[in-house]
């Protein structure tokens, strides 16, 4: 019997007064790539920022719990601690922090939450070094300041190379591949394919198939104007590739 | 003090009154205000000024001015010129010479700066031109004024008055220039200007007063969704000083204040602009570039405040200097005072001097100095002088920037 | 013989004189006010010399004819300079028995702070066993300086030992009539620290007040005189990280720093005096004069984090005289609940191809009002120098206030200055990056502020920075709702 890890009901939001998500179901088991597409505006980045308890946005209905907790109201750190994990589709910058002195602070906090003492130096260096071999992550990168000045492929691995640390029980891809060349494209994905486990599941967002190539998903859905509007194995993401989106929105226009 | 000393014979009218009371309780600033402590006073204040009002401009093509299309209103020491002066009707507008007009004829706009010289120029004003722009007239047509002082000693107060519409919009051009040999004459301006909603009012300044003095008070009060642009381009004046107040009353609005200072030989001219951020959703723009040669001594002091609850505002403030020779001086105070957190501000300021290595890469090229050095000047104000959009009127700047 | 006026007023003054002696004799503690008399009552009881007294005595004169500046961007009530006692001997605290009666949010803060037991207890006022310990360190510390010919004492002590470098030092950065505070300071300065390091010293450790023996009692109105002979080196630290409850409402100190040629003054101030409440009551006045002169090729660099005071009123300045020398200036300025702070630098440059840069990082929260100030001049014979000025300001709610008022004067073609200055408020955005990877929300601030202020922060000796990290930290404690 798979375990379920996230479930989300009838989800709707909003920000401002304009309403985004309008009805979101959706059930991830341990183990299980889910991949959810669509087309611009469809509400696929929404889904993620509320899944990570970005407060930009309001939930106006519906449910999201995690290993069988409910968390809609659940603060951002709190549900980081708990094993979720958001890759940014536009990672932050934040000078004057590095990126090592940035993570230590993530661990250590967690281990705060969890009454354990902090990571010693010396661990925390040995698992810098083994998990930034994961995605190439360029030496220098570690001591710079978190994502300033880091080129659109750097700052993606980086994201990665930041899930492989935290090593969280759900990690959400927000675009990971856009601005990404093929060669970073198979970087990433490999890093991510590495940390996969029976114990953790991945939600990727995506526009286009082609990452879907190299992290294959269980389930695809397709997010259409705030609802999944069908869901299907890794072929429809082919069929999505073929015919675009708009036999399934209904969109005759083109 | 100035006002002690002369007779005037000035048009009263609106608040003259009231105008003079508070300018006897108004010192003569001094050099100890904060707003007055770059400028040279001391002779101004010391000098005779007298009224005259002949005329002594034959022509308009002795000014060497550019082409010119619309409306051409000539005032000479505070006089209206009328056989210089261009004028003939233009659908949506209203215009009238204070001098001339009854009361309640055209709107007084009432100043909201009360500076010594803003009071002096209501007390005893010489010639005013009032205009109001219909709602939803967009004007086609230029308003050039042109403002001359043509005999020494003389004391000028003149004003415009100019209210936009709601979606009107209109250009002005503004002339301010000493004519011949004349030394020491004294063109005190008010602009008082509403843009009312949607409306767009571009100014357009161009100083040139060798050997004279010229302040121009420049209120202008913006309301939602309107845009503003005043280009001042200042050439040269024993004492020129622009002081702007830009107030945005609304939300949606756009202002911009350009400049460009070219202080040579004994000049002095001042820039003292303040914007009032009053409402969310606004943004402001703000470039000057000074350019001082030989003794010449350059002002910069730019104001933009954000007040409290005037949020997402964004608001740039650039500044940059250029010395030609070592006696030339520029004081530059670029300031922000925000009281509202979500916006985004910037200032700079930067005074330099032309790279040596750009000049020699250009007279490797086979450039002269002198051309190096023009073309260098031209590539430093290019950006400020495109605002104006006319190649007519940009040629004539830039012919005029690179004579002095 | 007739009565006059004059007569009249002076029998006056005597008598008060007179009056305010006897009761001083008494208490220790001269009367409230300020006239002739109380400055000849601080001279006498400090045993000076005649020209000392003349100095505070002329500076007197000019402070009367003065005015109290206005032009910073601060509002405060204005103190009443005659219900101030401007001398006290030097008494001792109040002894506490144990921490028990120390006021907790004192011990709180400076547990937070990192301050070992035995220090908060010394700092505190408690009675310690250890001071012996705090002594000795302090004379070995003192004797390792004086075999180099360093000299390390406090302002009394160096007009008694080395009045020579006093009366030719003292006053020649700052002259008495320079400003309001200035000259009262001059007329009435307590103490206060003097330093000189001989030609061609490298000062080997950090000169601390904190080492310094008979500090106490230094009082409102300190005086520094620090200087550096040619080719010599040193670094200063001023200030105690201690968040120490200060009775005293206003402090008008003066800071003279003379780099002679060659020399590198490195001047570091952690200022935390108390603010005063969350609801903007209470708290220090700061109005500090500190300048220093450069020579040929010297060097004199301010850095500063001030994170106290409820109202700060502060320039430290460079006068780059010297040819080739150069003047630095790192400020971080932090304010919450109704603090206000002015302050900046002037960097005046006089010698030819000299160099000056200023950064400076204002952090607004609360609703406080926190203003940068700063002054570039190069004069007409400065030839060839640079400016380069960076001044950034962060908010952290809507109803704080954050200013930049620079002052550019350049009279000297071949100069090159340039100024810069953003204003933004805390990004949300990345506040939510550190969320969503678990960094608490307080934590991330710290994190964010820290590494905005990093430039500044590192400019600072080491023991000195992690204690000023943490400080921001404590500044910023519920800034953001």
């Amino acid at each position: 019997m798979k375990e379920l890890l996230v479930e989300i009901k009838d989800l709707e939001c909003k920000i401002g007064d304009q309403e985004i998500l309008k009805g979101v179901n959706l059930k991830v088991n341990k183990g299980e790539v889910h991949a959810i597409m669509g087309p611009n505006g469809s509400g696929k980045s929404t889904l993620s920022s509320v899944l990570a308890g970005n407060d930009n946005y309001e939930i106006t209905e519906g449910s999201i719990s995690f290993l069988g907790e409910d968390i809609t109201e659940m603060s951002p750190e709190e549900r980081s601690w708990k094993g979720m994990f958001l890759a940014f589709q536009y990672p932050i910058e934040i000078p004057g922090v590095s990126n090592i002195n940035f993570l230590r602070t993530a661990l250590n906090e967690r281990n705060k939450f969890f009454g354990d003492d902090p990571i010693p130096a010396k661990d925390f260096l040995k698992m810098v070094a083994e998990k930034s071999g994961l995605v190439g992550l360029d030496n220098r990168l570690k001591n710079r300041s978190v994502n300033e000045g880091f080129s659109g492929g750097e700052k993606k691995r980086n994201e990665i190379f930041q899930m492989a640390m935290l090593n969280p029980k759900l990690s959400i891809l927000d675009e990971t591949d856009s601005g990404l060349d093929i060669d970073a494209l198979k970087t990433v994905a490999n890093g991510v394919n590495k940390l996969k486990s029976a114990e953790n599941a991945t939600i990727v967002i995506t526009h286009y198939q082609r990452l879907l190539d190299y992290i294959v998903p269980d389930f695809v859905h397709v997010l259409n104007d705030g609802k999944i509007i069908k869901s299907g194995d890794k072929n429809l993401a082919l069929e999505l590739e073929k015919k675009g989106y708009d036999w399934l929105t209904g969109n005759t226009t083109k | 003090m100035i006002t002690d000393k002369l007779i005037y014979s000035s048009l009263v009218r609106g608040d003259s009154n009231t105008s003079l009371d508070l300018l006897r309780k108004t010192p003569f600033p001094s050099r100890k205000d904060e707003q007055w402590k770059y400028s040279p006073l001391k002779k101004l204040k010391k000098l005779p000024f007298i009224n005259n009002s002949g005329f002594s401009v034959k022509s308009i093509s002795t000014l060497n001015l550019p082409k010119m299309n619309g409306l051409i209103l000539v005032l000479e020491n505070g006089r209206v010129n009328a056989n210089l002066s261009e004028f003939h009707k233009i659908n949506g507008i209203k215009l009238s010479f204070l001098s001339s007009s009854k009361e309640n004829d055209n709107p007084i706009i009432n100043s909201k700066k009360e500076n010594y010289f803003s009071l002096l120029n209501s007390s005893y004003l010489s010639e005013g031109i009032s205009i109001e722009v219909g709602s939803g007239f967009r004007v086609q047509e230029n308003i050039n004024i042109i403002n001359i002082v043509s005999s020494n000693d003389s004391l000028i107060n003149t004003k415009l008055d100019l209210i936009l519409s709601e979606n009107s919009s209109i250009h002005i051009r503004q002339y301010f220039l000493a004519h011949g040999k004349t030394t020491n004459g004294f063109i005190n301006h008010n602009n008082n200007f509403i843009v009312q909603n949607n409306a767009a009012l571009v100014l357009d300044k161009f100083q040139d007063l060798k050997n004279n003095f010229h302040i121009s008070n420049d209120f202008i009060e913006q309301e939602e969704s309107s845009k503003f642009i005043s280009n001042t381009f200042s050439m040269s004046g024993l004492l020129t000083r622009n002081d702007i107040l830009n107030n945005v009353n609304g939300e949606q609005c756009h202002s911009e204040l350009n400049g460009i200072f070219t202080p040579f030989k004994n000049d002095h001219i001042d820039n003292h602009t303040t914007i009032n951020h009053y409402f969310p959703n606004c943004k402001s723009y703000e470039n000057y570039k000074g350019i001082m040669k030989e003794n010449g001594v350059g002002v910069f002091n730019g104001k933009v405040i954000v007040h409290e609850n005037a949020q997402k505002i964004e608001a740039f403030q650039q500044n940059n200097n250029i010395l030609l020779n070592d006696e030339a001086s520029i004081y530059s105070k670029p300031e922000l005072e925000i009281y509202a957190d979500d916006v985004k501000c910037s200032h700079g300021s930067t005074t330099g001097q032309f790279d040596q290595e750009s000049i020699f890469y250009l007279r490797a090229r086979g450039l002269t100095l002198k051309k190096a050095k023009e073309l260098m000047i031209l590539g430093f104000i290019n950006e400020v002088i495109q605002k104006s959009e006319n190649s007519d009127y940009i040629d004539f700047i830039l012919e005029r920037v690179l004579e002095n | 013989m007739s009565y006059t006026e004059k007569q009249l007023k002076e029998e006056l003054d005597n008598k008060s004189y007179e009056f305010g002696f006897v009761t001083d004799i008494e208490s220790e503690k001269a009367p409230n006010g300020l006239n002739k008399d109380i400055i000849k009552l601080i001279s006498t009881k400090k045993s000076e010399p005649d020209w000392l007294l003349n100095y505070r005595l002329k500076a007197f004169e000019i402070w009367q004819t003065m005015e109290e500046p206005n032009w910073a961007h601060v509002k405060y009530e204005k103190p009443d300079f005659q219900n101030i006692s401007y001398y006290s001997a030097p008494k001792k605290k109040k002894e506490l028995k144990s921490l028990d009666e120390v006021d907790p949010e004192l011990l709180k803060t400076m547990e937070k702070l990192g301050i070992s037991i035995e220090e908060q207890k010394k700092l505190s006022g408690v009675a310690v066993d250890f001071v012996m310990d705090s002594v000795s360190v302090a004379t070995s510390f003192k004797e390792k300086l004086g075999e180099l010919g360093i000299i390390f004492c406090s302002f009394s002590e160096a007009v008694k030992n080395h009045p020579e470098l006093v009366k030719k030092y003292m006053g020649t950065v700052i002259p008495f009539t320079d400003n309001y505070y200035a000259a009262l300071n001059s007329a009435v300065f307590s103490d206060g620290s003097f330093c000189y390091i001989p030609k061609g010293v490298k000062c080997p450790m950090e000169l601390s007040t904190y080492f310094r023996i008979n500090e106490s009692g230094t009082g409102q109105f300190e005086r520094t005189l620090l200087i550096a002979d040619e080719s010599s080196y040193v670094s200063y630290l001023e200030g105690c990280t201690a968040p120490q409850r200060d009775e005293n409402q206003l402090h008008a100190a003066v800071v003279e720093l003379i780099a002679l040629d060659q020399a590198e003054i490195k001047y570091s101030t952690v200022q935390n005096w108390y603010p005063g409440d969350d609801k903007g009551l209470g708290g220090v006045y700061n109005f500090v004069t500190k300048r220093g002169i450069c020579g040929y090729r010297s060097k004199i660099s301010w850095t500063q984090v001030e994170t106290g005071s409820a109202v700060t009123w502060k320039y430290p300045s460079c006068i780059l005289k010297g040819n080739f020398s150069i003047g630095e200036f790192y400020s971080v300025a932090v304010t919450n609940n109704f603090q206000q702070a002015d302050t900046g630098t002037k960097m005046i440059h006089v010698g030819k191809n000299t160099k000056s840069t200023i950064i400076s990082k204002g952090i607004s929260a609360g609703k406080s009002q926190n203003s940068y100030r700063g002054l570039v001049k190069i004069g007409k014979g400065a030839t060839n120098s640079r400016n380069f000025s960076q001044c950034d300001s962060l908010l952290m709610t809507d109803q704080c206030g954050a200013h930049t008022f620079p002052y550019i004067e350049c009279e000297n073609s071949s100069a090159t200055v340039e100024h810069e200055a953003t204003t933004s408020k805390i990004g949300e955005d990345q506040l939510f990056y550190c969320l969503q990877r678990g960094i608490s929300e307080e934590k991330a601030i710290s994190l964010i502020v820290n590494g905005y202020a990093k430039e500044v922060l590192n400019k600072l000796p080491m023991e000195f920075a992690v204690e000023a990290q943490k400080l921001l930290e404590i500044s910023l404690e519920g800034s953001v709702g």
